[in-house]
């Protein structure tokens, strides 16, 4: 209301609205100053300048207007970026370069301008956009004390420098502003908002800026090259902290952050030793990280993280099983995980079962690419997914993006060998992994960059397998050619491996020739053994052989011998045996006498017990001619009773009187009944007695049964000790007979010793004969010699 | 509070509202408090108030205006948000006399969150667009002169040849 009246005074553009609408009319002029403040306010500054060309009345307008702008945001980027782009391809990097630093000469002055005409003693929002470096450290401190000195809330200096032809204009690295020399003096005691990017802020300022706002909630640190050390300690009230491209950056702690809600640390590529990130913020919600997996985040232990819903995790290389599995414990509240690791450096695959519980995940995003290395199973790296799978019972959709997952080129799947090695391996993995179970919750599958490899499609299977409720799969095909250069390099890889395995093959085989050559060999000799046994055999020179045979004869009618004896046991076992049987006959006899008794007893008993029925009978039937006698007494007694209601006492008295009579005498029938009953029960005792009687005769039976199973056992007992004794008779003699063997065989080694000097014997022999036929031919010579010798002799002599 | 009331007992009660055409209008006090200006008056004349005449608001403007506070009447919870999203974007596109009474009226019924949908839409049809531009949709008669022009052309931003 207030503020109504006051544009009212103020403006006295200000009209009744309503009244019919000028199309030509210029409407928007006539607003009250609030409301285009309101409007300016939601634009930068260099936007708003736009309505100074308006017209003379726009440009009033602005000028009172810039005078008491909350929020000043001097945003020269696209500007910078729509200059460069008229000069594009024609120019050079100089001609860039030499744009970009006249250019950031005209943005520092034109803020400059602007900020002179800022009256205002309050301002909210601060911004910079703009590629600047240190050469304007003078200007940019005193925008910083100018923002100060107004109470500045929102604060935002973005120094980033833009990409284009590969180049980043206004990028100076170390020549980045940097505020030394204000990190002291300067006093941002109502800060609520700060945004730093390419701004070289050492740790004092950072730490001079958090213990001089006390209010802050929101500080974002980007692309710092000086910053080692961040430290969050003492009371403050941040809610949101971003630390990002800090390449220095070696320690980050976070000791009480009682308010913090989202924590963002990106880009840690510098793995040193000593890296190290401490949390301790209870009431974490979001946490992203991205860095060198050689960075160990601790989340101080005891301080449970009851809020974080969401977690975003990436490591640029592995990541060590132990370390992960310590990091997955703190995440148990989490529902949205995504994990953006190029791989999991795996452990011992009976590890899997070991990772936490994350018992509210319900979105699960991850990366997963398998290491090419020649030592990896390209398999593997499907497996830990279904590991955290498993782990994540509420686990609603699964996002997978396949990187590097290609499949093998198929002349190299292939080869027996490897496809067997691969094989082996992941069924053993499988196994271990122990991943058959079904979940409940699964509902959405996206697998991205799709190649259709093999555990690929068998990880797809695995999933409708286990995923009861899976309603959707999503798979985005790759089109990536496969890197030729990695498949030369594990071909490469496969020969090395395979040569000594076809070596070692080769070396088996010629073994394997080599023995069956002995074989044949062998064969052979013992042919031509079998053939000497047979000669042998004919010329019959083995008469210790024979003497041998005699022996073992012998010792076979022992043999025997003992068997008779064996058979004479047996036969006293069945002498045993029958009178066993007699004994037997007899308890037949006995029980054929028992069943006798029996059926004498029946018909005894029939005999009698009828008797006493049909007597029972008799009873009964008089008992029924008395009754209906009693009946037609008492229709007599009606008749009477009628008689007497007619003729009164007289017959009445006599009518009584035959009633007495009738009475009486069914009195008397009852009394033969009883009789009767009497006679039966006597019948019964009998009864009783004769069983007692056949129950005597049982138990006789019985004692006779016992001592009929004695006399069997003493008899069994006395066979068997005689069937043993044969038995130990029958062993000594075959122990004789393998002693006549054994002889027997010393004969034939004898004997086989004996051919092998004949043998040598014939050969000398041989050897003799054929010295002998040489020393024959010899003297043939010779004679020869002497015969042609003679011959010319004779020659001589006839000539002579 | 009107407007904690309104939330449980006060859907019947009803409070009267006059436009500057003298239209009677009868809006539900909850609704009606979502303007702090109309809050204000009902806190200070209390339970006995007659009419309450808005002289700067026409009919159809404070149609748009109530139609849009019995919209946000209720807090919204975070399912209907996306909802509500929607209905906002489609209710603050109108026609620019429309917008601009619209504004107006919002302005005098001190209606923030109204306010700074409109006053965003007013800037997003600024922005990204040039001086030309915006004279052409805002109806705005160019009354420099070409000399005049391209000196504050020299002087805007950091231009530089």
């Amino acid at each position: 209301m207030s503020r109504c009246e006051l544009s009212l005074q103020k403006r006295n553009a200000f009209k009744v609205p309503g009244q019919k609408c000028n199309a030509f009319k210029d409407r928007i002029s006539e607003l009250p100053d609030e409301i285009l403040v309101l409007i300016m306010h939601l634009m930068s500054v260099d936007e708003s300048e736009k309505f100074k060309e308006l017209s003379r009345q726009w440009k009033d307008v602005w000028k009172s207007m810039i005078k008491v702008m909350p929020r000043l945001d001097f945003n020269g980027k696209e500007k910078l970026i729509s200059l460069l782009a008229i000069t594009d391809d024609k120019a050079k990097y100089d001609d860039h370069k030499a744009i970009t630093v006249r250019a950031r000469e005209a943005y520092v002055n034109w803020v400059n301008q602007i900020l002179k005409l800022h009256e205002s003693q309050t301002l909210d929002e601060f911004s910079i956009c703009f590629p600047l470096v240190s050469n304007h450290s003078l200007d940019i401190n005193t925008w910083l004390e100018f923002a100060s000195g107004k109470g500045v809330r929102k604060l935002r200096l973005d120094f980033s420098p833009f990409s284009r032809f590969g180049i980043n204009f206004g990028c100076h690295g170390r020549r980045n502003y940097d505020g030394v020399s204000l990190a002291s003096s300067l006093k941002l005691y109502c800060l609520r908002d700060v945004y730093f990017d390419f701004l070289n802020l050492d740790e004092n300022f950072v730490n001079s800026l958090l213990s001089n706002s006390p209010f802050l909630e929101r500080l974002s640190v980007n692309n710092s090259k000086k910053l080692r050390k961040f430290e969050l300690v003492g009371a403050n009230k941040l809610k949101f902290l971003e630390i990002k491209g800090c390449i220095r950056l070696q320690n980050i702690q976070i000791c009480s952050a009682p308010y913090l809600r989202d924590l963002d640390l990106e880009k840690f590529m510098n793995a040193n030793f000593d890296q190290r990130v401490d949390i301790c913020a209870p009431n974490l919600r979001s946490f992203k990280f991205a860095g060198h997996s050689g960075v160990p985040i601790w989340f101080e232990d005891g301080v449970a993280l009851h809020n974080l819903s969401y977690v975003n995790l990436y490591y640029s290389s592995y990541i060590k099983f132990d370390y992960f599995q310590h990091l997955l414990g703190h995440f148990s509240t989490v529902k949205t995980l995504i994990l953006g690791m190029s791989v999991l450096q795996v452990g011992p695959m009976d590890l899997w079962h070991r990772f936490p519980e994350l018992s509210n995940v319900e979105h699960l995003e991850m990366s997963c690419c398998t290491n090419l290395s020649p030592t990896f199973v390209w398999s593997e790296g499907l497996l830990w997914p279904c590991a955290l799978v498993k782990t994540a019972p509420f686990l609603r959709t699964l996002s997978l993006k396949l990187l590097l997952v290609r499949n093998l080129d198929p002349a190299l799947t292939d080869i027996k060998y490897f496809k067997e090695l691969v094989e082996e391996a992941m069924a053993k993995k499988l196994e271990k992994a122990d991943i058959t179970y079904s979940h409940q919750n699964l509902k959405e599958v996206k697998l991205d960059s799709f190649t259709g490899c093999r555990t690929q499609v068998e990880f797809v299977l695995h999933l409708v397998d286990i995923a009861v409720s899976l309603e959707k799969i999503t798979l985005h095909v790759s089109k990536r050619r496969p890197d030729v250069q990695i498949y030369k390099e594990r071909g490469r890889f496969l020969k090395t491996k395979i040569r000594p395995e076809i070596d070692v093959c080769r070396k088996l085989m010629e073994g394997r020739r080599k023995l069956l050559e002995g074989h044949g060999k062998l064969l052979v000799g013992r042919m031509k053994l079998l053939e000497c046994r047979k000669n042998l055999l004919d010329d019959r020179s083995g008469r210790k052989l024979l003497d041998d045979r005699r022996n073992l004869l012998e010792d076979r009618r022992k043999l025997l011998e003992g068997r008779r004896k064996l058979l004479e046991g047996h036969r006293k076992l069945l002498v045993g045996r029958r009178k066993l049987l007699e004994g037997h006959m007899e308890l037949l006899e006995g029980r054929r006498k028992i069943l006798e008794g029996c059926k004498k007893f029946f018909k005894g008993r029939s005999r009698k017990w009828l008797e006493g029925h049909r007597k029972l009978l008799k009873g009964h039937r008089k008992w029924l001619e008395d009754r209906r006698k009693s009946l037609d007494s008492r229709r007599k007694l009606l008749e009477g009773r009628k008689k007497f209601l007619k003729g009164r006492k007289k017959k009445l008295l006599e009518g009584r009187r035959k009633l007495l009579e009738g009475r009486r005498k069914l009195l008397d029938d009852r009394m033969k009944l009883l009789e009767g009953r009497r006679m039966l029960l006597e019948d019964h005792r009998k009864l009783l007695e004769w069983r007692r009687k056949l129950l005597q005769v049982h138990r006789k039976l019985l004692e006779a049964h016992k001592k009929l199973l004695k006399r069997r056992r003493m008899l069994l007992e006395e066979s068997r000790k005689k069937l043993l004794k044969g038995r130990r008779k029958l062993f000594k003699g075959r122990g004789k007979l393998i002693e006549a063997r054994k002889k027997l065989l010393k004969g034939r080694r004898m004997l086989l010793e004996g051919r092998r000097k004949l043998i040598n014997g014939r050969r000398k022999l041989l050897e003799g004969r054929r010295t002998l036929l040489q020393g024959r031919r010899k003297l043939v010579v010779y004679r020869r010699n002497l015969l042609k010798g003679h011959r010319m002799l004779l020659d001589g002599h006839k000539k002579l | 509070m009107a407007s904690s009331t309104s939330g449980s007992s006060s859907s019947s009660k009803v409070v009267k509202i006059r436009s500057s055409d003298n239209e009677n209008f009868e809006v539900e006090e909850a609704a009606a408090a979502r303007s702090e200006t109309i809050k204000k008056l009902l806190e200070d004349v209390g339970d006995d108030a007659d009419v309450i005449p808005l002289p700067n608001v026409d009919a159809k403007t404070l149609v748009k205006v109530m139609e849009w506070c019995k919209k946000h009447m209720d807090d919204v919870d975070e399912l209907n948000k996306e909802e509500m999203k929607t209905w906002d974007a489609e209710f603050v596109d109108m026609d620019q006399s429309c917008l601009y009474n619209v504004l107006l009226a919002a302005n005098f019924l001190n209606i923030k969150e109204l306010l700074d949908q409109l006053t965003q839409k007013v800037a997003d049809m600024i922005k990204g667009k040039s001086p030309e531009e915006i004279r052409a949709t805002f109806n705005i008669k160019n009354d420099f002169t070409p000399e005049e022009e391209a000196e504050i052309r020299k002087q805007n931003a950091w231009a530089f040849e």
